[in-house]
């Protein structure tokens, strides 16, 4: 077990350092650092001598991938690669354009993410299994049908809209519930709430239909005409064999993106005023702050790689064939 | 000549695309694959879903026929680059009022000033520009039914004939299809020099001319973008499910690594990227039109580079399993090359995956191109798209009373897409995959 995992690991560590180097590429190679100085500082007649002063504040004042003003080692740490990119691995973040301390800045946003990403996730897969499974038991009558033409309709309708009218219809009309905002106590769930239904009922159609696709394949096996003929109740086949046997797909999609709920939702988010991590991006792009785009997305990365990782893990222990592959 | 040939790149590509799509589905039109789509046409749901998809398709292809104007010339000013869905629309085009006002309304949602009389202060609405006819209304919309009436008899009974010779053709829905495209077409342009159908924006156009005139913006970044990314898709997955080995492991760990940034924050890098890029160089662009369409294009590359992982795998996946099948081990047997195994075993019994997803993803990229442009990265501002109507227009809910009608417009010309073309999926589905 323990060289599977360090073999997914080594495998892992590759994947990172590409993505370093494409994002390094992407951000230093199309535009230099004198681009993005004059862009910060605005004008088009900036000093030479304001850039200078802008990038060694910054610190931007570094050579691309090799320093030859120092000796040694210092040659290549002395670079703004290894100062961008590879101290992104010590998660040394460095500061935002705007001269705050990225690393804080994510420690204090990350919670509220993970507090709507959560309990949105959890309540959206109960509800989209639950949908599925109903839909299964009642297969081939019309509740199946109108239910399979209700899930395209939830589909197509775009996430914006579903934020926009909830936020309209139950916040605003009706005022149950705040517009938009946020409180760092157990107070925050009133703010929370609106947010998370939408969030929940936006991913109903398409849910709901994935799920349908895993249990149908799961219903039409031989373990199930066994099950059947035996004389079990249709109940009783859904809950203890398909609902089962289906998990399997299902935690692969969950555990994958589990990690990946502290980067929060860059919609919900930003048009409930949750100062969660989503926000922050979008604040920074809207910004044109690349130096926190750059850690999210290695941020992203990284925590999507971890629940690759989980995955692999997950799935290793809950069917031991992988391993052995 | 006061008007000349104007040709932006996207449109090419877009003509490039249209005329290769109509044309190999004219030499294959013989083929099993192409009978099975023509199947879906023999359904309600699939002929009503198509027929709404041509309908878009149409108002997108008119307007990628641009012009170049050199002498003002039916309401437009000299330098404009109008398209031939522009002259249809062309009061819609040319009449922009001050600002708001409600759909068919003949004077502005807002006033403009006030007069003090004895009984108090008396808001003055101004009237609008367009000459609106608010007793008529009822008599007018009459009469455009009447008119799209004439026009769906005509038509059925030109091609009533042709009908009844079709077995299994659902006429019902056509007919009824047909009556609903041509009373809104009909509506559109016998309306058009005297109301407002969907009122006006903050900065005063139609609102029904911008969203016909996103239609296009939407289609051409999805359909430019399944251009970009569909050769990497099928070429690499292709290779990598049938040859295996250290190509496999190559081409794995290039679509591994590049799934595993979160797709909409390397959308936004690239995008922030390239902004500064076209903001730098901004000399390069000889109108804002053509940097709009510069930045349009961009946009569809970013997004073929960052869409094209899922589809490869798939595809590497069904490859591997028809590669080991017995038909396939045979043909190796007898000598065929790879290349033409490739194409002739392999190739169409992934055909059907291919379309599919194809599809699935160029309605979930006219979704993204609104997410994307509220989020800041999407197309250029002055571009014409549902994501910018949404953009400018959310905040004006807030207002009361509230201004819901370019929003309202917006998310029905969006939402009466994306459901043809998942319910043309879900038909196309069963024809193609019969046994799931």
């Amino acid at each position: 077990m323990s060289r599977y995992i360090l073999k997914r690991i080594l495998y892992v560590l590759p994947i990172l350092l590409l993505v370093n180097i494409i994002t390094f590429f992407l951000f230093f190679a199309i535009n230099s650092p004198d681009d993005i100085a004059r862009a910060h500082l605005g004008d088009k007649h900036v000093s030479q001598a304001q850039i200078a002063d802008w990038k060694s504040a910054y610190g931007y004042n570094y050579p691309m991938l090799i320093n030859k003003n120092k000796q040694g080692i210092a040659q290549v740490t002395q670079t703004l690669f290894f100062q961008k990119s590879i101290m992104l691995f010590t998660f040394h973040f460095g500061i935002s354009d705007s001269g705050r301390s990225i690393a804080a800045d994510i420690k204090q946003r990350m919670w509220p993410s993970f507090a709507l990403a959560l309990p949105t996730l959890l309540v959206g897969l109960l509800l989209n299994i639950t949908f599925a499974l109903l839909l299964i038991y009642y297969r081939q009558s019309y509740l199946e049908i109108s239910g399979l033409i209700l899930c395209i309709v939830l589909m197509s309708i775009s996430p914006l809209f579903y934020i926009i009218s909830g936020q309209y219809v139950i916040a605003k009309l009706f005022q149950w519930l705040p517009i938009s905002g946020y409180e760092a106590s157990f107070q925050a769930w009133r703010y929370l709430l609106l947010p998370m239904i939408i969030g929940v009922v936006s991913g109903i159609g398409a849910g709901t239909r994935w799920y349908r696709t895993i249990f149908i394949e799961e219903r039409y096996k031989d373990y199930v005409k066994t099950a059947q003929a035996k004389g079990l109740s249709e109940v009783a086949i859904l809950f203890r064999h398909i609902l089962r046997n289906g998990m399997l797909p299902i935690l692969t999609g969950v555990v994958v993106i589990i990690p990946s709920l502290f980067l929060g939702s860059l919609l919900l988010e930003s048009f409930f005023g949750i100062p969660g991590l989503g926000s922050y991006t979008i604040d920074a792009i809207n910004q044109q702050d690349f130096a926190i785009v750059r850690v999210m997305v290695f941020l992203g990365t990284l925590l999507y790689v971890i629940g690759l990782l989980l995955t692999d893990i997950s799935y290793s222990i809950a069917d031991p064939r992988v391993r052995l592959s | 000549m006061s008007v000349t040939p104007y040709f932006l790149i996207t449109d090419i590509l877009y003509f490039i695309l249209l005329i290769g799509g109509i044309l190999s589905s004219w030499i294959f039109r013989k083929s099993r694959f192409m009978q099975q789509i023509k199947a879906t046409l023999f359904t309600a749901k699939g002929l009503a879903a198509f027929m709404i998809i041509s309908c878009y398709f149409m108002i997108a292809t008119l307007d990628s026929v641009h012009l170049y104007v050199n002498k003002p010339v039916m309401g437009f000013s000299r330098g404009d680059v109008i398209s031939a869905l522009d002259i249809l629309l062309k009061d819609e085009a040319t009449i922009t009022e001050k600002t708001y006002s409600m759909p068919f309304a003949s004077h502005q949602f807002t006033a403009d000033s006030y007069q003090v009389t004895n009984k108090g202060t008396k808001w003055i609405y101004p009237t609008l520009k367009i000459h609106t006819d608010e007793t008529n209304l009822a008599l007018n919309l009459l009469y455009s039914i009447l008119v799209s009436g004439l026009i769906l008899a005509i038509i059925f009974l030109l091609l009533r004939k042709k009908i009844k010779n079709i077995y299994n053709f659902p006429t019902k829905t056509f007919c009824f299809m047909l009556g609903f495209i041509i009373f809104c077409i009909t509506c559109t342009v016998l309306l058009q020099g005297y109301y407002h159908i969907l009122g006006t924006d903050k900065v005063g156009n139609d609102v029904l001319y911008v969203s016909l005139k996103s239609v296009r913006t939407a289609i051409l970044l999805g359909s430019i973008t399944v251009l970009i990314m569909l050769p990497f898709a099928v070429f690499l997955g292709l290779a990598a499910g049938f040859w295996g080995g250290f190509i496999d492991d190559t081409i794995q760990f290039i679509y591994t690594t590049l799934s595993s940034i979160p797709s909409v924050l390397l959308i936004v890098a690239m995008v922030m990227v390239l902004q500064i890029y076209i903001e730098r160089h901004g000399h390069l662009f000889a109108t804002m039109m053509m940097r709009a369409d510069v930045r349009l294009l961009l946009l569809c590359i970013i997004l073929g580079i960052t869409s094209w992982t899922n589809l490869c795998r798939v595809l590497r996946a069904e490859t591997f399993k028809i590669r080991e099948l017995e038909y396939v081990q045979a043909a190796r047997m007898l000598g065929t090359s790879s290349v033409k195994i490739l194409l002739r075993h392999i190739l169409p019994n992934i055909m059907h995956i291919i379309l599919i997803t194809v599809i699935l993803d160029f309605s979930l990229l006219v979704l993204a191109e609104a997410v994307l442009t509220y989020v800041g990265v999407g197309v250029d501002p002055t571009t014409f798209s549902w994501g910018n109507m949404i953009d400018a227009a959310r905040m004006e809910l807030a207002r009361t009373p509230a201004v819901w009608w370019p929003i309202a417009s917006a998310f029905t010309f969006m939402f009466l897409f994306i459901l043809a073309i998942n319910v043309y999926v879900d038909v196309l589905r069963d024809k193609l995959e019969p046994e799931s």
